[in-house]
């Protein structure tokens, strides 16, 4: 112990001596350490910190397992009641899902993964009565959930969340029995939730809401509409348990998987759930191996980072070593012996790594502080959503243990081939006066060779990966979607008191179309039933006749119900046969186009034109929610003749092709055609005052405008994202990778002072001496740039998945990032290759 | 100071070869030397005969590449190094011409350096480095940084660092070397204190001047021991004792 802390107290002389070396290695591990620090911060976050509920050790999260084995995270509710009244493990079972609800009136339009942004949402949670008994928590004023609430027909009532009851009542202790009105029903505050309580996950909900009041907040339509309080196969809740005192997850996991199996063997359906899987509820998320396979190459470039920044300290013990060889010399003379000597050598490095450690830990504290605020306005959502997330970043002791090993660890990935190698020098040479003479092994060390070439090749990969996510970014800002965004304004319609037939909001939809088209700068305006970039598109099955393929069984189909114009409003183009016409359109024709996906599967190397597909009869009698059932074989499936093929789109999601897409006709009284699509000669924004003042001379209408262009934004946000923090890493790595080689390379120059006098002082020209450093320099860029592009290749196989359109091998990123590092890295050689030219030769050939 | 009968250190027929590219270097050729306890040798010779690699083996900082080191009785020359570590930090004292102290320990901790390699407890230490300093004269400069010491004060550190614990043979290696005359004397001075005192030396030089302060002289060149001869002082000694009337063997 006494010798530790006399290493300890010889190691902060040294480096306390030596400042400028300090300070360099301590900044560069301070990066390294930082970067991967603020990692770690987030995954604690999401994935370790206990939830801020009472025993959170003691929740469970319940998955079920289908025949396949394939997670199934939603539960139906009837499902939930059976759990809930057969198990015996649990203090109790909490079933609840979330919900975006505008504030106000009802957005008109039917389901959609993306947002209008010109409306506020509010994030709700729907939850069983027991929500709040089971987790613990308290209203800080008013009461929480009873079971009289989750009645069906119950008067429908909310709980305010905190944050949401401090921002939106300005903390009114008497907001209990006031109003809120969402999606067009009024809902009773009987409570607020106790400060600090945000429930099971980070986005903290407005308020909670019986799961009884779920149909109120949906729209019509939407998943499981009015089927989930009646259908076992209406998957709509995700289930939480608390476990009674004494009993383990494991017991708790057998009793649960006994009555999966029960009610696997009771209702024996297709794609019925044959097992549960219970995983801690403790934190916020529970990673599965396939999750955490998705954070792997974010992990991975984070850890290629410190390792870097590693090499780069390795570099500069090495460099210091050499000039304390005599030290190491005497020390060894003296009797130490060598795992003495390399102890010591690595407490010294340890040293560093703690105090880059507790400076990277700041770094990240202070980084994650300024960002998060930046992120959150950043991402492309609504108002409301923004406000509701919480996430803890304070460092806890996870995060002080994880920096403190960190630290340690690059401490001795820095120090420790440095120590092996410095505390084996040729001592009979280095205790004479020749001290000044480094021994070879240090001053052409091949080890330094070594690091120089994997921070090159390290860069590279990161590089690479980073080039690919900003061009996979690129492609898809210059993606061919297939039709056109710009200038294209997309409006929800609805009568703010639709009748039951919905025949009024059908002839206001006409009305306004009608009102629309005469107003100059309008180009063409269409319906339609989903707009383009909405998210997952509609589905249905579909069917050829039993003497054609598939045999005559269902198979999915995505798909569209448009008016005739509709193709003319997006440019989407008909590459064969023709759009379906106003008339066919009117006389309810069953005449349908098809992407070119859908011809070559369907009819490869034949002409579609004239065949006949079989489509859902739901889709026919616009029973939209129904879709499903299509799929049970006793469908009928309405025969549709293809008259055109349009080209491949991305109608809903930007990074996915249609596929198989239909677009079938809109008839003047269909109720599916709940979009206006506008396309205008100048930017559609400034449309939107002249929309809504069209709407208001037609009726007492709900509009909800949003830009296609927009919904594009929204969908490239999580690409951008990736590429900025990709970007971020790469340039990072960059700039640690560059100040490493040129600390090498001054290193390398100033070691060859002597040799460059004597080489001056036989006729050598500036040029020679430039060459001669920047050939060493070149030789390793060269071997760094080879190992960085196959690792780079490794990084792009990984990244696959996440590139639209863009070949994982792209050569504009390899060539790229390849030629950018290697300018800096020649860059990095030359200045200190150039100073050597400088050597004044009386000078150097005194130099000792 | 009379030496005793049993050497303390023996080398038998010791040759080391460098090899350098396609150069084959002999720089020692069959060594045969005894030093006994109690002795002070001076290993003379000019540049390149082969000295300091001599000297490099007695100290065990390298090895011979063939032929036998015997110290204290026990075979030296193959030892594995964290021996070899073990054996210099417990039998031997180095002297070294460029002084070699550590710049960023103190005058006090240079000199406490090899004790806290033997694991010493801090008390002990104490008392042997502050006995060291007091035998060289430089106890008053002990917490004093190298740098501020002058090269003769710096030597004297290093002869306090060697002898303070109490190694069987101080191997200097030109302890004069980087001196004035002046220091140069003083440093010869104290090496004869500690020989009096009973401490074995072996030293290095080229300094006949100095080479004659020890009991024997061993002449090397071209890495071979050519010559073997009293010291001027023991010539002195036996000199002074045969005009007393003694039987000088």
């Amino acid at each position: 112990m006494t010798t530790l802390l006399k290493d300890i107290k010889y190691g902060l002389r040294g480096l306390l001596r030596k400042p400028g070396f300090t300070v360099v290695a301590v900044l560069t591990l301070a990066l390294g350490i930082g970067v991967t620090t603020a990692l770690f911060t987030v995954f604690d976050a999401f994935a370790l910190r206990p939830l801020p509920l009472k025993n959170p050790e003691q929740l469970v999260n319940i998955s079920g397992l289908n025949a396949r084995g394939e997670r199934m995270n939603l539960f139906s509710y009837i499902d939930y009641l059976d759990y809930r009244d057969r198990s015996d493990v649990f203090a109790g079972l909490v079933a609840m899902n979330k919900v975006a609800a505008p504030l106000g009136d009802a957005v008109p339009g039917g389901e959609s993964d993306v947002l209008p942004g010109d409306v506020e949402y509010v994030p709700l949670q729907m939850v069983s009565d027991n929500y709040f008994s089971v987790l613990g928590a308290k209203a800080e004023t008013g009461r929480a959930l009873v079971a009289e609430d989750n009645e069906p027909g119950a008067q429908p009532v909310i709980i305010l969340s905190h944050w949401f009851w401090e921002h939106r009542f300005n903390s009114d202790t008497g907001v209990a029995g006031k109003t809120l009105r969402l999606r067009g029903e009024t809902f009773t505050v009987v409570g607020v939730a106790e400060r600090g309580f945000i429930g099971t996950s980070p986005d903290a909900p407005a308020g909670w809401i019986p799961l009884a009041a779920r149909d109120r907040v949906l729209p019509a339509g939407f998943w499981n509409y009015r089927r989930w309080l009646t259908d076992r196969d209406a998957d709509s809740v995700t289930l939480v348990g608390r476990l009674k005192p004494g009993v383990s997850r494991e017991q708790a996991q057998a009793a649960m998987s006994l009555i999966a199996g029960q009610l696997a063997t009771e209702y024996p359906e297709d794609g019925r759930k044959v097992g549960v899987t219970l995983a801690s509820g403790m934190a916020f998320v529970h990673f599965s191996a396939e999750e955490l396979q998705i954070i792997t190459p974010l992990l991975l470039a984070v850890g290629l980072v410190l390792l870097i920044a590693c090499a780069n300290v390795a570099n500069l013990l090495l460099a210091r070593a050499a000039t304390r060889q005599k030290e190491i010399a005497v020390r060894l003379a003296l009797g130490a012996s060598r795992w003495r000597l390399v102890r010591q050598l690595l407490t010294e490095s340890m040293l560093l790594g703690v105090v880059g450690g507790a400076s990277g830990l700041l770094l990240s504290v202070w980084t994650l502080s300024a960002l998060y605020p930046l992120v959150i306005s950043s991402l492309p959502l609504p108002a409301g959503l923004k406000e509701s997330f919480t996430l803890n970043l304070e460092p806890d002791f996870r995060i002080f243990g994880f920096t403190l090993l960190a630290s340690l660890v690059a401490g001795i990935v820095a120090g420790l081939a440095p120590a092996l190698q410095a505390s084996k020098p040729d001592l009979a040479s280095a205790l004479k006066d020749e001290g000044s003479t480094l021994s070879p092994h240090l001053s052409q060390s091949r080890l330094r060779n070594a690091l120089v070439v994997t921070q090159i090749a390290v860069c590279l990969t990161l590089l690479v990966g980073a080039g690919l996510l900003v061009r996979n970014v690129r492609s898809i800002q210059t993606l061919d979607i297939g039709f056109e965004t710009k200038n294209v304004l997309a409006a929800a319609v609805g009568l703010r008191k639709p009748d039951a037939e919905g025949r009024g909001d059908v002839e206001a939809r006409r009305l306004l179309a009608e009102r629309l088209r005469g107003l100059p700068g309008v180009k063409s305006v269409s319906q339609a039933y989903r707009t383009p970039l909405a998210g997952g598109p509609a589905k249905t099955a579909a069917t050829l006749s039993a003497s054609e393929r598939d045999g005559g069984h269902p198979f999915e189909v995505n798909y569209n119900v448009v008016s005739p114009d509709y193709f003319d409003t997006l440019g989407l183009r008909i590459v064969r046969g023709r759009a379906f016409n106003g008339q066919e359109a009117q006389t309810g024709a069953r005449v349908v186009v098809i992407s070119e996906a859908t011809a070559r599967r369907l009819w490869p190397g034949e002409d579609p034109i004239g065949k006949r597909i079989g489509v859902g009869a739901n889709l026919v009698e616009e029973k939209e929610e129904d879709a499903s059932q299509a799929f049970g074989g006793a469908g009928v499936f309405p025969s549709f003749e293809v008259v055109g093929v349009a080209r491949d789109a991305r109608s809903g999601w930007v990074w996915q092709k249609d596929g198989t897409f239909l677009y079938v006709p809109l008839s003047p009284n269909s109720r599916l055609g709940q979009q206006i699509l506008i396309s205008t000669e100048r930017d559609a924004q400034a449309f939107v005052p002249a929309l809504r003042r069209e709407a208001r001379a037609v009726g007492d209408l709900l509009v909800s405008a949003r830009r296609p262009e927009e919904a594009l934004e929204f969908q490239m946000s999580p690409f951008r994202s990736m590429a900025m923090l990709a970007g971020a890493l790469g340039m990072l790595a960059l700039a640690l990778a560059g100040v490493g080689l040129y600390g090498v390379m001054s290193f390398v120059v100033s070691q060859r002072t002597r040799e460059i006098g004597i080489r001056v002082a036989l006729g050598a020209q500036p040029r020679d001496c430039v060459r001669l450093f920047m050939r060493q320099g070149l030789r390793l860029t060269a071997v760094g740039l080879v190992f960085g592009i196959a690792g780079g290749a490794a990084v792009a196989r990984m990244l696959a998945s996440a590139l639209v359109d863009l070949s994982p091998l792209d050569p504009a990123s390899f060539g790229s990032a390849s030629i950018f590092l290697a300018c800096v890295a020649l860059l990095s050689c030359y200045i200190p290759a150039r100073r050597a030219t400088k050597v004044d030769p009386m000078v150097a050939l005194r130099y000792e | 100071m009379n030496a005793s009968a049993q050497p303390l250190l023996r080398l038998d027929d010791v040759k080391k070869v460098f090899y350098t590219d396609e150069v084959e270097t002999h720089a020692l050729s069959g060594i045969h030397l005894d030093i006994r306890n109690g002795e002070y040798v001076s290993i003379a010779g000019p540049s390149g005969c082969g000295k300091s690699t001599l000297l490099s083996i007695l100290g065990l900082l390298d090895s011979p590449s063939e032929g036998g080191y015997w110290l204290n009785g026990k075979q030296v020359s193959d030892l594995s190094l964290s021996e070899r570590a073990r054996i210099r930090n417990r039998e031997v004292g180095f002297i070294f011409q460029s002084f070699n102290l550590i710049g960023d320990l103190s005058v006090y901790e240079n000199v406490e350096l090899p004790l806290t390699y033997r694991g010493m407890s801090s008390a002990d230490r104490k008392k042997r480095v502050h006995d060291a300093l007091e035998k060289v004269g430089m106890a008053h400069r002990a917490k004093h940084l190298p740098s501020q010491l002058s090269g003769g004060q710096q030597q004297r550190v290093a002869v306090a660092r060697a002898v303070a614990g109490e190694p069987s043979i101080v191997l200097a290696d030109e302890p004069t070397g980087n001196l004035d005359s002046t220091n140069g004397e003083a440093v010869m001075e104290l090496m004869r204190e500690l020989h009096r005192a009973g401490a074995t030396i072996c030293m290095v030089t080229h300094d006949p001047r100095y080479a004659r302060h020890a009991d024997r002289i061993v002449h090397l060149f071209d890495g071979r021991v050519v010559e073997e001869e009293q010291g001027q002082l023991a010539v002195k000694a036996e000199h002074e004792l045969k005009e007393s009337g003694f039987e000088v063997a």
